[in-house]
Parts: C-alpha cells; sequence; structure tokens
C-alpha cells in the first residue's frame, strides 16, 4: 500500500476512534454553542431559534441524528461515519476533477506548441 | 458558529455570497495551479477529519460547548485556496444533510469560516516564518560541498530549526476562531433579523470565542504535530510555504 494511502488511513481510523470516544465519554456535552449561547444570553430564552427552519426539516438526519425515538451515542458516531465518508469521497471528487481538467489544459498546450515545433 | 436561516438579512446575505462565490473562483484558480496530485488522497481525508472533529463538542463554561473549526490545519497541511475549497465542502453538507447552519446563510457560513480566518494564517506564516533558524554554516551537519545541496539536505531531514510551527499553529488557528466570531457578531449586530446591537453582539461572541479558540488551537497544533512527527513530508517547508496559492 502506498504510503500516502496507509497515512490517509490512519487518520480517518484515528479520526473515528476518537470521535466514538468523545461521544461515549461524559465530557461530551451537546449544549449551545458559542452562537447559540450568545442568542440564548441576549434573548433571555433558552430556547430561542429564528423563524425559519427549513433546512431542519428537509435534512435526512438533522442536528446528526436518525430520524428515530432514540438516538444513542452509537446512531451519532454513525451518523459521523456515513457523513466524514460523503465528506471525504466528494472532496475527493472535486480534487479528481480539478487536477484532471488542469493535465488535459497542460497537454493541450503542449500539444500544440509542438505542434507549431514541427511545422 | 453556524448562523441558522432566518437570523442575517438579506441585505446581509447577498454581499456575503458575492465575495464567496468571486473568491471561490479565483481559490480554484489557485487551487489547479498548485494543487500536487499526490495530496489528493490525504487532502480529501483531511476534510472528513475536520468534518468528524467539527462534531466533537467540548464542553467551556456555563453549559456551553465549543467545536472545531478546522480552516488553519486544512491551510497548514494543504493551503489555504484548497482549505477554502475543502470548508466549502464540510459547510454545504451539513447544511443540506445535517442541518447545521442554513441554506441561505451558507454564504455567511462559509465566508465567516473559510475567509474571515485567513488573517489567521496570515499570522502563522509570519511567525513561522520569523522563528525559523538557520543551521550556522560551522554545524557539523551543514559540512557540505555546495549550498544547493546543503538546502536541499537541510530541508529533506528537516534540519532547520523550524520552531514557528507549532507556535504559528497555536496562535493563529487561536487568532481565527476570534476573527470568525468578530465578524460573526458584526452580521448579527447589524442585521434587523436579530434586534440586539454590535455593542453586545460583538463583545458576547468574542467572549465566548475567547474560551473555545483554546479547543481550536489545542486541536490543530495536535494534529499539525502529529504530522511534523509521522509525515513531516506533508508540512510545507519554511521556503516554500504558500500564502495565496
Amino acid at each position: 500500500m502506498k504510503r500516502e494511502y496507509k497515512i490517509a488511513l490512519m487518520l480517518f481510523g484515528g479520526s473515528m476512534v476518537i470521535l466514538g470516544a468523545f461521544l461515549w465519554m461524559p465530557l461530551y456535552l451537546a449544549g449551545p454553542d458559542g452562537l447559540e449561547r450568545v442568542m440564548f444570553d441576549l434573548t433571555n430564552n433558552e430556547e430561542y431559534e429564528p423563524d425559519s427552519n427549513i433546512e431542519y426539516e428537509s435534512a435526512p438526519f438533522p442536528d446528526y441524528s436518525f430520524k428515530i425515538s432514540e438516538n444513542t451515542y452509537i446512531h451519532t458516531w454513525l451518523i459521523g461515519l456515513i457523513g466524514a465518508i460523503i465528506v471525504g469521497a466528494v472532496m475527493f471528487g472535486i480534487f479528481k476533477l480539478v487536477k484532471i481538467k488542469h493535465i488535459t489544459g497542460e497537454n493541450q498546450t503542449e500539444s500544440t506548441s509542438n505542434e507549431v515545433m514541427t511545422n | 458558529m453556524h448562523i441558522a436561516d432566518g437570523l442575517l438579512d438579506l441585505t446581509i446575505l447577498i454581499p456575503l455570497w458575492i465575495v464567496v462565490f468571486a473568491y471561490g473562483a479565483y481559490s480554484l484558480i489557485k487551487v489547479r495551479k498548485s494543487l500536487q496530485g499526490e495530496l489528493t488522497p490525504i487532502a480529501s481525508v483531511l476534510t472528513a477529519v475536520v468534518f468528524a472533529f467539527q462534531m466533537l463538542n467540548f464542553p467551556i463554561a456555563a453549559g456551553t460547548s465549543g467545536h472545531f473549526l478546522g480552516f488553519i490545519l486544512l491551510a497548514i497541511l494543504i493551503s489555504p485556496s484548497a482549505a477554502f475549497w475543502m470548508m466549502t465542502v464540510i459547510l454545504t453538507i451539513q447544511a443540506f444533510i445535517f442541518a447545521d447552519g442554513g441554506i441561505l446563510a451558507l454564504g455567511a457560513n462559509i465566508f465567516n469560516m473559510a475567509i474571515a480566518t485567513l488573517p489567521g494564517y496570515l499570522l502563522y506564516w509570519v511567525i513561522r516564518k520569523r522563528m525559523v533558524k538557520p543551521i550556522p554554516q560551522d554545524h557539523p551537519e551543514s559540512s557540505e560541498n555546495s549550498e544547493s545541496s546543503l538546502q536541499s539536505k537541510v530541508v529533506k531531514k528537516g534540519l532547520y530549526q523550524d520552531r514557528g510551527l507549532l507556535i504559528g499553529a497555536f496562535i493563529g488557528a487561536y487568532f481565527s476562531l476570534l476573527t470568525a466570531s468578530l465578524i460573526c457578531g458584526l452580521e448579527i449586530g447589524i442585521s434587523s433579523s436579530f434586534p440586539y446591537p454590535i455593542s453586545l453582539t460583538v463583545p458576547f461572541m468574542l467572549g465566548y470565542h475567547a474560551l473555545i479558540g483554546l479547543g481550536e488551537a489545542l486541536i490543530t497544533t495536535f494534529v499539525v504535530a502529529f504530522f511534523k512527527k509521522y509525515a513531516p513530508e506533508y508540512i510545507p517547508n519554511i521556503q516554500k510555504i504558500p500564502i495565496w496559492s
């Protein structure tokens, strides 16, 4: 296996283990984040939410949870795994697309300059 | 720091979308020129890792949690322009699949987390450049014939004292979170949808994120240290740290 793939695998596996461990530990806190806390503090409303909530209804995994009655940390971890795979795959596809186009562009430039030189 | 829909006015969202599109096009050109093919697997996995780390909510104070942002980490290991696209993919998937951040507000979120964080990367760049200590010519390991062979050996073996890498990563990551929270505070402060002025939103945002920034800085430094130890070839050497590529 190529070294870059080994490192990539190590990183991915390591991050999934850390995510699992963190979700399982009591240290994990699904409380409001910095921005939410600011909104709660300023409005004096612990359940403040902006008016629009379209994305919540249309998302397949709203708030990193399955649309089932009870989500455990394993469900959240599984969603993390699914999300990470999707993100990695999309990014890989985009980078490959960008580089393929770039290489094609370079080849075209090279072949054109070769033709000019031959003539 | 994901802004939901309904919090910002269209008069704020539209200009931010325009900036994001313009910077995105510029970044794409830069990425096409600078990204090396062999970096693709690592860059993709790093994006996935940052996504996973963004799910880690760590407690800071008063029942509040903070989470990782990751732009500086990606910018250090790949490049700022690539990091913009990596953050864009993460935020887009978070908005559409996980309802984390609004869809209309996606432009603002990309702006806050992938553009407003750039000063943090500049700070890292300056610190790393300033703190590098060249190996003295009479050093036993630098007694090579030509200067170019010394240069390549020094870079290959990491013999130069790159003292600023971890310090720069720590400070840059911390500062990036502060700038992102400052901009976010300004946006919600000037938005008429959230009826509180900048004089309140900015200090509150900076206050909480001053604590969250420590987590950001620690995670960034930890991952950069991991790369420094196990895969130093992925850390751009001091002569070639990208600034706008």
